[in-house]
């Protein structure tokens, strides 16, 4: 039978808070960053020129079609040989944010089309701008629609946060992989690792859950 | 007010307009009639900018609405729709549904938006429903609203889709009355509807379309009474019994 020991991990709780800040700095920070391209992006698909449509679709397409850890490693290993230097925890962000960035357009992006044709219409016959009828009429619209899968991909950001660890960060993954490698402990750190990781995550569900009911009770069930 | 000359509009091969010519006076209610299909949404969509045309010039107020420099959004502004789903703002209240757009487009302040939007709601008879989401509103209801948002913007002329068309009878009533209010108090309306009766009572002038082409065009004792073409008559032996 295993020796259960849970001390080793009491004694590097302060060690592990550390983690966790490391962890919830860059993942806060990517997912700010995400959103706000995931917004650029599909504006600029839905709205925006030909080129600048066409620019949106190339970076989607390469971006969610390519290993997060592959481009953690052109930011972390590549770049510097073409002479660009960023620090571990700015490859990290920059990585996640361009990567969770071009999901979030997507979710985005299916919440708008899933908001009537009408509405648009509707909007535009009262002479307001196509800019005024993204803004005030189809995106509140549709950011409700997409409550659910977007904090999904904010519970992703975390949990892919876990991989910049491999570039040197010192964030919980890191904390937790050391530990468990120093102490031979692997069963208590791997499985408190795991436990941490979904008390974060588990935030973001419940918020979600209650930002959903808060919305449905302002007519987010409504017939157009 | 509304003047088309020699419009064309076709969707991929199909010529949904076919050198349409009218001539819509100041004051006027028209009544559009015809089958499904056969142009008169898209005839509608044309005036405000909705829907391009392919060929021909539409001007409201003499204004061109088919230049290629046209402030679509002013003129926009100017004519107000009603569509037949009402498409109401679901995310917003009644009244925010109403004052939208004034404070947006014309800049309106908000409690001066407001005060209109109160009256407008008196109006349609529907003071009450102020703070009430769109899914909060029967049929009949939120259609008024729909109207009431439509003439918050002082429209110079109102357009009207198919606006009883999603609606039970006794709503559909509410609904008429509230357009017929408006034609006693002199808006320029143009009314696409299947409501033969309707069209009788309020129409100054009604345009069968069929097939994409002004078949016939004159007052409702004209076209409902002596019908000259066979197309017309047989459109009407369908919906008036």
């Amino acid at each position: 039978m295993y020796n259960f020991d849970t001390a080793v991990i009491i004694e590097s709780i302060p060690n592990l808070i550390d983690g966790v800040k490391m962890t919830l700095f860059i993942s806060v920070i990517s997912s700010i960053c995400a959103f706000i391209i995931g917004l650029i992006i599909v504006f600029s698909r839905t709205m925006g020129l030909k080129y600048l449509k066409f620019f949106a679709v190339c970076y989607v397409e390469i971006i969610r079609n390519t290993p997060l850890l592959v481009q953690l490693y052109i930011m972390y290993k590549a770049l510097p040989s073409l002479g660009i230097m960023l620090s571990p925890i700015s490859c990290g962000i920059l990585s996640l944010s361009l990567y969770a960035g071009a999901f979030i357009s997507e979710v985005l992006r299916s919440g708008i089309h899933s908001v009537a044709n009408e509405q648009f219409e509707s909007s535009t016959s009262l002479g307001l701008s196509k800019f005024q009828a993204f803004t005030l009429i189809i995106f509140p619209q549709a950011i409700r629609i997409v409550i659910p899968p977007l904090s999904s991909q904010f519970i992703n950001i975390i949990k892919n946060s876990s991989l910049v660890s491999f570039i040197a960060v010192t964030d919980l993954f890191y904390r937790i992989y050391k530990g468990a490698v120093d102490d031979f402990r692997f069963v208590e750190f791997f499985l408190a690792g795991a436990f941490i990781y979904m008390m974060l995550t588990g935030v973001i569900a419940l918020f979600s859950n209650i930002l959903e009911n808060v919305f449905r009770l302002r007519g987010r069930t409504a017939k157009i | 007010m509304i003047r088309f000359e020699n419009v064309s509009k076709s969707y991929k091969g199909l010529n949904v307009l076919k050198n349409i010519n009218v001539n819509i006076e100041k004051g006027e209610t028209i009544a559009l009639i015809g089958q499904s299909g056969c142009g008169k949404s898209t005839f509608l969509k044309c005036i405000n900018g909705l829907v391009p045309v392919c060929k021909g010039k539409i001007f409201v107020d003499d204004i061109e609405v088919t230049a290629k420099n046209a402030d679509l959004n002013t003129i926009r502004s100017e004519v107000g729709i009603v569509f037949q789903q009402y498409n109401l703002f679901p995310h917003l209240n009644v009244l925010k549904n109403i004052i939208l757009a004034p404070i947006k487009v014309k800049k309106i302040h908000e409690n001066e938006a407001r005060i209109q939007a109160l009256c407008l709601l008196e109006k349609v008879g529907l003071l009450d429903k102020i703070d009430k989401y769109p899914d909060q509103l029967s049929g009949g209801q939120a259609q008024r609203v729909a109207i009431a948002r439509s003439l918050a913007m002082q429209p110079k002329v109102m357009l009207f889709d198919e606006p009883t068309s999603a609606l039970d009878p006794q709503m559909k009533q509410e609904v008429l009355d509230t357009i017929k209010e408006l034609a006693t108090d002199g808006m320029t309306m143009i009314v696409v509807t299947h409501e033969m009766n309707f069209a009788r009572e309020v129409a100054d002038r009604v345009i069968f379309l069929s097939r994409g082409q002004i078949i016939e065009e004159g007052t409702a004792e004209k076209i409902f009474d002596n019908p000259q073409s066979n197309i017309t008559r047989e459109f009407l032996m369908k919906y008036i019994k």
